[in-house]
């Protein structure tokens, strides 16, 4: 098919060359779009420009026409800017950015407002460490339904903290930030099938059943303990429920990305790791150096989990334990209990994924040139039949290597991660290669005789690190179009300084070969994304009732109608209770004595579309965005006597400029 | 079990009672007991350090650092010293004074024999001459230690990943200096001392009155003398000979030191070394793990294994069955050793300066994916691989691990045929990597010479004759790549400022690519390489260009088989300038298929046509300014298999029997 469409082209290519070589040119003469210019107009911009024909091809295919919406959303991390981007697909077009662990001043996140600044304050460590105002934000994950997009939450772990932070995407803003005990470093977290449970895999083991959390490195192997958490979720307040979570302790590797199981791997969870060598670095003390420690053995475990046997379990108070206020199934429990077994897996992987039924686990060990697909059907006859070849330090059985394994593909050098399309494809990221493959799976998706081989490679620019599908890992992919999230930019975009942008690729994938369309400078350090169908977004266009509280989801108690403004004096304490509209604050005077407590809650009465305003005051460090309907509080000491003028930050009138007012802070004697 | 052991030699005969002397009176027992101590003091000072360093900074806390210097060994914490030198670019410790420390023994051996042989000496300045080598040898290994320090500490690698701000250190032998945050204090050591105390008492010998030598104890000089030099190193130490099926008991019987005979015969036998032992197989000596496990484990350093044939590990990665495993353990020699139907090979970790040489690995028969490493070493710094044979394995790797000289193995049938990551200054040398997935891949690594070797027939699906990631100092010299889809991947070399890859005398052909450039490839040097036959010479990825490394040196640029030559002056290299700008190639880029027209007129129809009707521009790639008329004969030539190493024999054959003859020669005429 692909062979002689190729000779098709190459014939035609010859044939046209060949007529203008040979005749005196006749206009209408040549057929093929790769003709000299005719007067088309589109071919004397294709030769204007200097395209090739895959670029004006690319061009077409990625244009979105004025007023047209993109296909779909892709939800990508910003890494350590701590935030979510929302980019449309094919246009590649930045449409958002949702600030969640660190503050905003465009969109008033942390910024003064006290409902973000109390979500930060909360999802901190606490106990005298300060409020953390980065984070590390790697996969972002959006809840599911029956195994597909519900298009309803967005979670996004934090590497740096041990956090989960929750997104609403009704309006795209983080509602909480919880941060898990007993866990410092979550990598990666994951929705169950039906978003039961967000299952979070902590990446440095801690010493926190020890007496402060500490003990020294020496005492690594006995002291020092892996975690994975299972936070219920309440998926219609958003929250997690701590009273109805618990967590399983684990051997002190590092416990990495995970994927939670369906189909016939339903109640099981997988999580990769490293470093089971358990080294601890020590270049300067005369021990080998972290990573060279961590990469002197053969294989790492993929943990296999029975999950719902687990949540059985820790509903028994005689085995678990509480730790640091979370409950705990502890590593000896989990061997009587048989709730885990390790199976082999090529060292320090990155991905495990899951195929769109559930049949087949795919990991990717970066320093092995194969993808290993593992079957869960032969997982779970392993399991069965006990049949194990040995056990880890811990007691943890660890399965045959060969009974659970299904198929290896030789893709290419440095395989990161796969993602999988809806006509029995996966793609995988080759880190050192810089390329994506494409390769078949196995049945039911493809015949045996089709089943696991490579089909495409295409060059990405460059050292890919994820790449993802629309719906990959879950139960509906929706296929298309694949992204690739390269690391280094290196020369894709003209020189800026030394800081360059990621580069995020876009590729077609929807016939035989896949073609490279377009490059996406990108902002932060983008890890992971998901790809949702543009129509699945169910986003409010303003908030259902006037007098929103953004981070409770519920009408505010301190939402104010217009006509009910009103400046309440409580001792040194002082409340306004005002307004917003098009063009004016009410009240847009407000008088204080130096030292008052000043709080504002301002309404944006709007219903209009777009009708957001600001509350940008001067010196205090407070700048709010008040979407319409939202009611937004900001608090101020006043401990500054002096004029304040406050304004509206977002332009939205023809009366932008006068939408103004005075905060005087009046000496005390 | 039918071991015996040998008795032990005794270099020096007994004092006996002389009788009364004549005048000048010779006192046997004083000057025998002289000889005794001396020759004690220096076997003391071969054990103990002659020159001590201690550092301090404060990252190591309450902890010293020591280095220890004796006449053959440098110990203490020589690891940090190298780590911390190599940021800096001072060379591993281990890789000072070679020479010197091989010739050490025989400096040792030729001051203990002057020591014996000088009581008996009649004339003074005799007895003066044979006492010289222990007189003198601490001064000469000051002198020699200052040298290299200086050396070391001043001849810096310049393209370290840290400059020093002083250009140059003035390393004392006494005494204290600071370097950076180092504190250091330096001393002499006790072997320095009892080597100096043996010295003064030879000097006491010269000026004694010399005994007469009686026929006994001629005799047994004369035996003593022999045997000494008869005698291998471990002469005092014992054999033994495993019985059928023991080797575990012969073991576990043998003293540190001891030999261990295995006799032909088949032993189903797991083994651990745990002690410094040789272990020699006679011809048809096999260790059958039955297909469970490790087969040999050496877990003592200096341990020696010979002409052993070991083969049935297992076949568990989770417990990464291998045919002999290395670990903690330095020192160690592997040699003519085969190892067959093992997952590993040989699993080296952390196995400083081991030595494997003339063996064979034959891996299991399994698919690719299921296979375990030919040789692995990790960690394990100055070993050596050499004139080993590899078949039928994955890779041949090589982690971190520094000063590795790999030269004359041939790995066949393999994924990588070798596997290079973040490991510095090693050597790759007459090599012949053939019908690998991959033939080489070095990644993160600095200071590589690879010469003379040939990578060819590479026939995964990311095919690579060579594979270069970011990695600088690269030496790339005489190999041959023949018939890989891509004869070498460049990406990210040179990474640094400052990193040299220089690639010259190759010989590039019949590949699908001959080399292949990621856009980060920035300022490779290119010269008298014969790229020849190559479907694609050069291939530049992404959008990067060729452009950025150097096509020519010193006015010499390559010889390229599809280069159009005009050598008027018939100095060998063309006035045309070669370009290559291909549009057949952009489009073969686009539609693999076009592969098809390789070579035939459509493909230069595609060309032409491009050219008068440009409707893509023809991407420039390269200009060669200096093309060559001829292909560089060492392209050809220098890579050639193993002829070097036997031409290199007969010709040091044929000049010592010429030595040798004209010594007899001049020796006859003399007593004529």
């Amino acid at each position: 098919m692909t062979k002689s469409r190729g000779i098709l082209i190459a014939t035609v290519v010859a044939v046209g060359v060949a007529l203008i070589v040979s005749g005196p040119r006749r206009p209408g003469a040549v057929a093929t779009s790769e003709a000299a210019a005719t007067g088309n107009p589109v071919d004397d911009i294709i030769q204007q420009r200097g395209l090739t024909p895959d670029e004006a091809e690319a061009a077409l295919k990625t244009f979105v026409p004025p007023g047209k919406y993109d296909d779909f959303v892709m939800l990508t991390s910003g890494g350590h800017r701590g935030t979510i981007m929302l980019y449309g697909i094919p246009s590649m077009r930045l449409l958002k950015e949702v600030p969640v662990y660190a503050p905003d001043a465009w969109q008033g996140w942390g910024q003064g407002e006290t409902g973000s600044a109390e979500v930060l304050k909360k999802g901190s460590f606490g106990d005298g460490l300060p409020t953390q105002t980065w984070g590390d934000l790697h996969h972002p994950q959006i809840s599911l339904t029956n195994g597909k997009y519900d298009g309803e939450w967005v979670i996004g772990t934090d590497k740096s903290a041990g956090r989960v932070a929750i997104i609403s995407m009704r309006d795209f803003k983080t509602k909480s930030i919880y941060k898990i005990p007993n866990a410092t470093s979550d990598h990666h977290g994951v929705f169950t099938d039906d978003s039961e449970y967000i299952i979070v895999s902590s990446f440095f083991p801690m010493p926190f059943n020890e007496p402060k959390g500490y003990a020294p490195l020496e005492d690594y192997k006995t002291k020092y303990k892996g975690s994975v958490s299972f936070l219920k979720f309440d998926r219609k307040a958003g929250r997690i429920v701590p009273d109805e979570s618990f967590q399983l302790e684990l051997p002190p590797y590092f416990q990495d990305l995970s994927i939670a199981g369906r189909g016939p791997s339903d109640g099981l969870f997988f999580i990769n790791s490293m470093n089971v060598e358990m080294a601890t670095g020590g270049d300067l003390e005369g021990k080998p150096p972290m990573e060279i420690g961590a990469s002197q053995r053969e294989m790492d475990y993929l943990h296999v989990i029975d999950w719902k046997k687990a949540v059985e379990v820790a509903k028994d108070p005689a085995r678990t334990k509480v730790v640091n206020g979370m409950k705990v199934i502890g590593l000896p429990t989990i061997v009587a209990e048989k709730l885990m077994w390790f199976v082999p897996e090529s060292k320090s992987p990155h991905g495990v994924d899951l195929v769109p039924g559930g049949e087949y686990v795919v990991v990717s060990g970066k320093l092995d040139p194969h993808v290993s697909v593992y079957s869960v059907e032969k997982i779970k006859k392993a399991i069965a039949d006990n049949n194990v070849e040995g056990k880890d330090d811990f007691g943890v059985p660890i399965l045959k290597y060969d009974a659970c394994m299904e198929a290896h593909i030789e893709t290419g050098l440095g395989p990161l991660h796969s993602v999988f399309d809806n006509q029995g494809n996966g793609y995988t990221s080759h880190f050192l290669d810089s390329t994506v493959v494409k390769w078949t799976l196995g049945p039911p998706y493809n015949p045996p005789d089709k089943a696991w081989k490579v089909v495409d490679r295409v060059s990405v620019h460059y050292n890919i690190g994820h790449l993802q599908a629309p719906g990959s890992n879950t139960r509906k992919p929706w296929g298309k179009y694949v992204v690739a999230l390269n690391k280094w930019s290196v020369d894709r975009f003209p020189p800026l300084g030394p800081l360059h942008p990621q580069n995020l690729q876009l590729i077609d994938v929807s016939g035989p070969k896949m073609k490279l369309l377009s490059d996406t400078p990108a902002i932060g350090e983008p890890h992971n994304s998901m790809i949702i169908p543009v129509e699945m977004l169910q986003a409010w266009t303003t908030y259902p009732e006037t007098g929103w509280d953004a981070i409770a989801m519920q009408k505010s108690a301190v939402a104010t109608l217009q006509g009910k403004e009103a400046i309440t004096r409580n001792g040194n304490s002082v409340t306004v209770n005002g307004t917003v509209v098009r063009s004016h604050y009410t009240p847009d005077i407000v008088r204080v004595k130096e030292g008052d407590r000043v709080v504002f809650n301002w309404t944006n009465v709007e219903t209009a579309r777009d009708a957001t305003h600001g509350f940008g005051l001067h010196g205090y460090n407070v700048n709010l965005s008040i979407d319409p309907g939202a009611t937004e509080t900001a608090e101020i000491v006043a401990s500054r006597a002096g004029v304040y003028p406050y304004y509206c930050t977002e332009f939205c009138s023809a009366l932008h400029m006068e939408f103004t007012g005075w905060l005087l802070v009046e000496p005390r004697k | 079990m039918a071991a015996g052991r040998a008795a032990k030699v005794t270099p020096y005969p007994e004092p006996s009672v002389a009788p009364p002397p004549p005048v000048p009176t010779p006192d046997r027992v004083a000057s025998l007991t002289i000889v005794a101590v001396a020759v004690l003091a220096l076997a003391m000072a071969w054990i103990l350090p002659w020159w001590v360093m201690k550092a301090r900074a404060p990252q190591y806390g309450q902890r010293t650092l020591l280095i220890l210097v004796g006449p053959r060994t440098v110990d203490g914490d020589v690891r940090e010293l190298d780590m911390l030198g190599h940021y800096v670019g001072i060379r591993p410790l281990g890789t000072l004074a070679r020479v010197e420390r091989t010739l050490a023994p025989l400096g040792l051996f030729g001051a203990a024999a002057g020591l014996l042989l000088a009581p008996w000496l009649r004339r003074r300045a005799l007895r003066l001459l044979v006492v010289l080598p222990v007189l003198l040898m601490p001064f000469l290994l000051l002198v020699d230690l200052k040298l290299w320090m200086d050396h070391a500490v001043n001849d810096r690698d310049p393209t370290a990943s840290l400059n020093l701000t002083v250009t140059r250190i003035n390393p004392k032998l006494f005494g204290e200096y600071e370097v950076g945050q180092f504190k250091v204090a330096t001393e002499l050591g006790g072997g320095f001392y009892v080597g100096a105390v043996a010295g003064l008492l030879g000097l006491g010998l010269v000026f004694a009155t010399p005994l007469r030598p009686r026929r006994f104890g001629a005799a047994a000089l004369a035996g003593a003398g022999l045997a000494l030099l008869a005698a291998p190193p471990h002469a005092t130490a014992a054999e033994l000979t495993a019985a059928p099926g023991g080797i575990a008991q012969a073991l576990a019987a043998a003293r540190e030191g001891d030999t261990v005979i295995v006799p032909a015969g088949v032993y189903a036998e797991h083994l651990v070394l745990d002690r410094p032992l040789r272990l020699v197989g006679r011809p048809g000596a096999v260790i059958d793990g039955g297909g469970e496990g490790t087969v040999v484990r050496v877990t003592a350093p200096g341990v020696e294994l010979r002409g052993l044939t070991i083969r049935g590990s297992g076949i568990s990665y989770t417990t990464e069955d291998a045919g002999i495993r290395i670990e903690h353990a330095a020192g160690v020699r592997v040699s003519d050793v085969r190892l067959e139907d093992v997952l590993f090979g040989f699993f080296v970790a952390q196995g400083d300066g081991c030595v494997i040489e003339r063996s064979t690995v034959i891996g299991k028969d399994l698919p690719h994916v299921r296979r375990g490493d030919g040789i692995r070493l990790w960690y394990s710094a100055g070993c050596r691989l050499a004139g080993n044979r590899i078949e039928r394995s994955r890779d041949v790797i090589i982690w971190y691990s520094a000063g590795t000289v790999v030269e004359d193995n041939v790995v066949t049938t393999s994924r990588y045929g070798l596997h290079y990551m973040y490991s510095n200054d090693n050597v790759f040398r007459r090599n012949r990597f053939e019908d690998n997935q991959v033939g080489a891949a070095i990644m993160y690594s600095r200071g590589i010479e690879l010469s003379e070797n040939a990578f060819s027939f590479s026939n995964g699906p990311a095919a690579y004759g060579l594979l270069l990631k970011d990695a600088d100092d690269v030496f790339i010299a005489g190999n041959r790549f023949l018939r890989n889809a891509t004869g070498l991947f460049f990406d990210g070399a040179p990474q640094s400022r400052g990193g040299r890859v220089d690639v010259h005398d190759n010989l590039i052909a019949r590949g699908d690519v001959g080399v292949a450039l990621q856009p980060l490839s920035r300022g490779i040097r290119f010269w008298d390489n014969a790229f020849i036959g190559n479907r694609t010479q050069v291939q530049v990825l992404g959008t990067g260009s060729a452009e950025d490394n150097a096509w020519a040196v010193d006015g010499r640029g390559n010889y390229w088989s599809d280069a159009l030559v005009y050598d008027r002056d018939g100095d060998g290299v063309s006035e045309v300038p070669y370009r290559a700008e291909s549009t057949y190639e952009v489009l073969a880029d686009r539609y693999p298929t076009l592969a098809f027209f390789d070579g035939t007129p459509g493909a230069e129809a595609i060309d032409t046509a491009a050219r008068l009707f440009p409707i893509f521009a023809p991407r420039p790639k390269l200009v060669d300014p200096h093309p060559l008329a001829r292909p560089p004969l060492s392209a050809w030539t220098r890579s050639e298999d193993a002829g070097g190493a036997g031409a290199g024999l007969v010709v040091a054959g044929v000049a010592l029997l010429a030595t040798a003859a004209f010594v007899a020669v001049g020796a006859r005429k003399a007593l004529a």
